[in-house]
């Protein structure tokens, strides 16, 4: 069973290439002294694209009519897209007392992460993958689509208790990348033969206007808090607080915004626009001044993609092979819906622990996880999957694969 | 625990998330689809409405006549009768050393200044613009008043004159004021003192001592002048002799709608063209015109042959006065009697030369100097075609060529297949077929993409309901396939070529036929491009 299990693991990890990030770390008054956790991974989920065509995404190839209309006949009124995925190292050093408190020590973490997605229409996806001609006679519409995108490093440092093992780090960040859009009125609408099309947009697009390593600069923070509560007789459970990420960047790198607000009819230009020394073909700010389209350069200052989840966590103090959790995770962000998860974990040895969780929201819908670590000596080896279907079938939404690895001494 | 352990560790755990990032890292291949767009790229109405009235064409009958009447050139008289800057020196300078009490007047009789014209002799002239600068040295003790005053010259019938007041001042740093007075307006007597002369500017000025001031004494080294300088004169009006001046040119008239014509021939009715010589001056000329030739986009030459070409014309002057002036007239009209019109309209030349000479009193001084310029009156060379717009054509190819600049990258998103699919409603008398040719930087044609049909003539149409009409619809595409948009990045040039025929319904032959009022031809061009997503 255990190699079964491994070898599905392991098979599905290079099948797909990404790792994974985060197996629910139980709690554990275990005396460290010192621990380094490696742990990345990606998790890829949609409301409605199936695997067949995200895997194009991932691995490469051509993306034929087949597989758009798979995917296309799944997506509803409002859809949703997201990745969120990275790799972080952390070292902990229980032996050094921070501000000489006696069950505090320290931590180091290193990381690099992403975190992406958006909420938009069926038609947007029509748009995208088949292009406008299909919907002669007819209206696309993308109003109320939403995407952003950001992709960062940081280095933290913080304190860690010495036996809850809870954790508080203060980070910075290297924005590298951060991109946002947003149309609240999006539709474009045809005429049957082609001859005359309507845009009517009002939204916003964001966008870096170079391609520099640095674009913006945060500071934010991480915690861990892990606090007893007593939910079944004489047995005491604990409720993880977790926080990642939460804090504010700048962009000291001047960010393009194109905003556009308008409604243009275009059924052809005459020849006289077109040709010409004053033809608006000749200069491309004509083209955007005409379709409405404005832009401006700018500094700002934005959220970081942090993430809120509280739940309750296994206890390995405890003796009991069968353990359940549960929990809620958030971002304060409207392209992730509140992902609320259950499961449970069966230990049939010390060494070793299997865990299956269903879960609900987040970028995608109904998931259901699998996770497994292994401990060998001070090393332990994690696997997970919050998207278990996304590796044996490929009608599955998304796909979904993290990997820790740790060693406590 | 022993640090070895923990060492060995760290170096595997790092080394296995090295690999795991060089796993996602390491995507093979690109994601591709293929997206299909269309856009309405062009939707305009061409007619000939806007050439009606404006000196180009008129109707006749129901049919639209060319009426062009252009002019070639429009020479200004005043802008040629030019006066140079001229500069009139006044010195004072005593014999001997004497006191001179306050008031003391001493007084330079009228002096002519020539101006420097050649060939002119001008009597009287109007200004259309022109200045006077005074410039006044003294060298007494005492300040110095001068009268500078110029008979003849007047304005409103008043005489030209001005007086300054020179502070006082030595011999080596003499008292100076400078003035610039505007002459726009005033009105010059070249007459001279006599009466009889011309080109003769008079002057006279007085110079006296402050009359408050005290005595001083003046020595033959001290020496009073007076500049007066003449400048930037433009002529308004003239009377005198304008001179046995010669103006000969030759204008270059480009007609570059004509030089997109390839090959093929028009057929033009019998017409004429009408070129007439006005001549607003009261002065006698001789005209010739020196050449008159064509040449078309194949470099064939056609010069317009006639008796009047080469030979001298008379041109009378202009008759009345001011306002109440009429220009004479010299008509002279080329048709295929008296010439090769047709053969040179039908060259469809894109470049004309015309060329002519124009000489003033070619009898000399006959008017006893009685030649006149009035203001805005211009000697003027107008052309006048009138054409009835019954034309033939046959296989008359029009050429012209675009710059073309687009590139794409194959391993990025790129267009694969390209459609233009052209809608023309046509109620022009002739078919017309498309065909666009794709050329490289040195001009080879790399690929060629023919309409798939052709725009079909009016004449094989039927009648439109909303225009009254005979309208023919037609449909074609042109198509640019994966082999152009392949090489599509070596295409700097594309050259859009049309044959254009007037094929008669019955005899299917081409034959001349007329233009209807209000004809136009209705385009509706929509693209359809398939493009290679790459990411």
């Amino acid at each position: 069973m255990k190699g079964i299990i491994t070898c599905i693991a392991f098979l599905n990890f290079f099948q797909s290439g990404v790792f994974g990030q985060l197996i629910p770390l139980g709690y554990d008054t275990l005396i460290l002294h010192h621990e380094i956790i490696v742990e990345g991974g990606i998790d890829f989920a949609s409301t409605a694209i199936q695997k067949d065509l995200s895997r194009k995404f991932l691995f490469g190839g051509y993306i034929d009519n087949t597989i758009k209309d798979n995917s296309y006949n799944r997506h509803g009124v409002v859809n949703r897209i997201g990745v969120y995925g990275g790799i972080n190292l952390e070292y902990r050093n229980y032996t050094k007392k921070v501000f000489k408190k006696k069950n505090w020590g320290y931590l180091i973490k290193v990381g690099a992460d992403v975190f992406g997605g958006g909420v938009y229409s069926q038609d947007l996806f029509g748009l995208s993958f088949y292009g406008n001609d299909r919907y002669k006679g007819d209206t696309i519409d993308f109003s109320g689509s939403n995407f952003s995108f950001m992709s960062y490093q940081k280095l933290g440092f913080g304190m860690v208790d010495i036996k809850s093992k809870s954790a508080i780090s203060i980070n910075l960040y290297n924005i590298n990348s951060s991109l946002r859009s947003s149309f609240r009125t999006g539709e474009i609408t045809q005429d049957i033969n082609g001859d005359q099309i309507e845009f009517i947009l009002d939204g916003d697009v964001e966008l870096a206007n170079n391609n520099k390593f640095n674009q913006g600069i945060g500071l934010g923070f991480d915690i861990d808090f892990k606090l007893p509560i007593s939910i079944f007789k004489d047995q005491i459970s604990y409720i993880q607080f977790k926080a990642k990420n939460i804090g504010v960047a700048y962009m000291n790198e001047k960010q393009n915004v194109y905003s556009i607000d308008t409604a243009i009819s275009l059924n052809g230009f005459e020849f006289e626009q077109l040709i010409g020394g004053h033809s608006i073909i000749s200069d491309s700010l004509s083209i955007l001044d005409s379709l409405g389209v404005h832009s401006i350069e700018k500094n700002r200052t934005t959220l970081l993609p942090g993430y809120l989840q509280v739940g309750k966590i296994v206890n390995n103090n405890m003796n009991a092979k069968l353990q359940s959790f549960f929990g809620i995770r958030f971002y304060p962000t409207l392209i992730f819906s509140p992902y609320i998860y259950t499961g449970v974990q069966y230990s049939p040895f010390k060494t070793v622990v299997f865990g299956l969780n269903v879960g609900y929201g987040g970028f995608g819908k109904f998931r259901t996880g699998i996770y497994s670590n292994f401990n060998f000596g001070n090393y332990s080896v994690g696997l997970a999957s919050e998207n278990f279907l996304g590796f044996v079938t490929k009608k599955a939404s998304g796909q979904s694969l993290f990997i820790r690895l740790r060693c406590a001494i | 625990m022993t640090k070895k352990p923990l060492l060995f560790t760290m170096k595997n755990l790092i080394a296995f998330a090295f690999f795991l990032l060089l796993i996602v890292c390491c995507k093979k291949n690109k994601t591709v689809w293929n997206t299909d767009w269309s856009l309405p790229v062009i939707n305009d109405t061409l007619s000939l409405v806007n050439l009606v009235n404006d000196s180009t064409l008129s109707e006749v009958g129901g049919f639209y006549e060319l009426n062009l009447e252009r002019t070639l050139f429009d020479l200004d008289l005043g802008d040629l009768l030019e006066i140079p800057d001229t500069t009139i020196y006044e010195a004072f300078v005593f014999s001997a050393s004497i006191n001179l009490p306050p008031g003391f007047n001493f007084v330079n009789s009228i002096e002519e200044h020539d101006l420097a014209v050649e060939e002119l002799q001008l009597k009287t002239i109007i200004l259309k613009q022109g200045f006077i600068e005074v410039k006044v040295a003294n060298p007494l003790g005492t300040t110095t008043m001068f009268n500078v005053e110029l008979p003849g010259v007047t304005k409103d019938g008043v005489t030209f004159t001005n007086q300054y007041s020179a502070p006082p001042g030595t011999n080596a740093n003499p008292g100076i004021i400078e003035e610039t007075i505007d002459l726009t307006g005033y009105k010059m007597d070249l007459t001279g003192i006599t009466g009889g002369g011309f080109n003769k500017l008079k002057s006279q000025i007085t110079v006296s001592t402050d009359p408050m001031g005290s005595p001083v004494a003046i020595t033959p080294n001290e020496i009073t002048q007076v500049d007066v300088r003449l400048r930037d004169v433009k002529i308004d009006y003239a009377r005198g002799y304008f001179g046995n001046r010669l103006f000969y040119d030759t204008t270059i008239v480009e007609i570059e709608e004509l030089g997109i014509v390839s090959s093929g021939v028009l057929d033009l009715p019998n017409t004429n063209i009408t070129v007439e010589i006005e001549n607003g001056i009261k002065v006698n000329a001789e005209g010739i015109l020196t050449t008159i030739n064509n040449e078309n986009t194949s470099g064939n030459v056609v010069t317009l042959s006639s008796t009047q070409v080469g030979n001298s014309f008379n041109i009378d002057p202009a008759m009345g006065t001011w306002d109440a002036i009429n220009p004479s007239l010299k008509t002279i009209i080329f048709n295929s009697s008296n010439s090769n019109i047709e053969s040179f309209l039908e060259n469809l030349g894109s470049k004309h030369e015309l060329g002519y000479s124009i000489k003033l009193n070619p009898w000399g001084n006959v008017t006893g100097g009685w030649d006149e310029l009035f203001p805005n009156r211009k000697f003027r060379v107008r052309l006048n075609v009138d054409l009835p717009l019954m034309i033939a054509l046959d296989q008359l190819v029009l050429r012209d060529t675009f710059d073309l600049d687009f590139t794409q990258n194959a391993d990025d998103t790129n267009v694969k297949y390209g459609e233009l699919l052209v809608q023309i409603s046509n109620a022009f008398p002739c078919s017309a077929s498309l065909k666009l040719f794709f050329l490289d930087a040195l001009g080879n044609v790399l690929h060629q993409s023919n309409g798939t049909s052709k725009i079909e003539s009016a004449q094989f149409g039927s009648i439109d309901l909303e225009s009254g009409l005979m309208v023919a619809n037609s449909e074609l595409r042109l198509i640019l396939g994966e082999e152009i948009l392949d090489d599509i990045n070596l295409v700097k040039h594309v050259i859009v070529q049309s044959e254009f025929n007037t094929i008669n319904p019955v005899s299917n032959i081409n034959e001349p036929v007329g233009i209807t009022v209000g004809a136009f031809i209705a385009v509706k061009v929509k693209t359809k491009i398939t493009t290679e997503n790459k990411l």
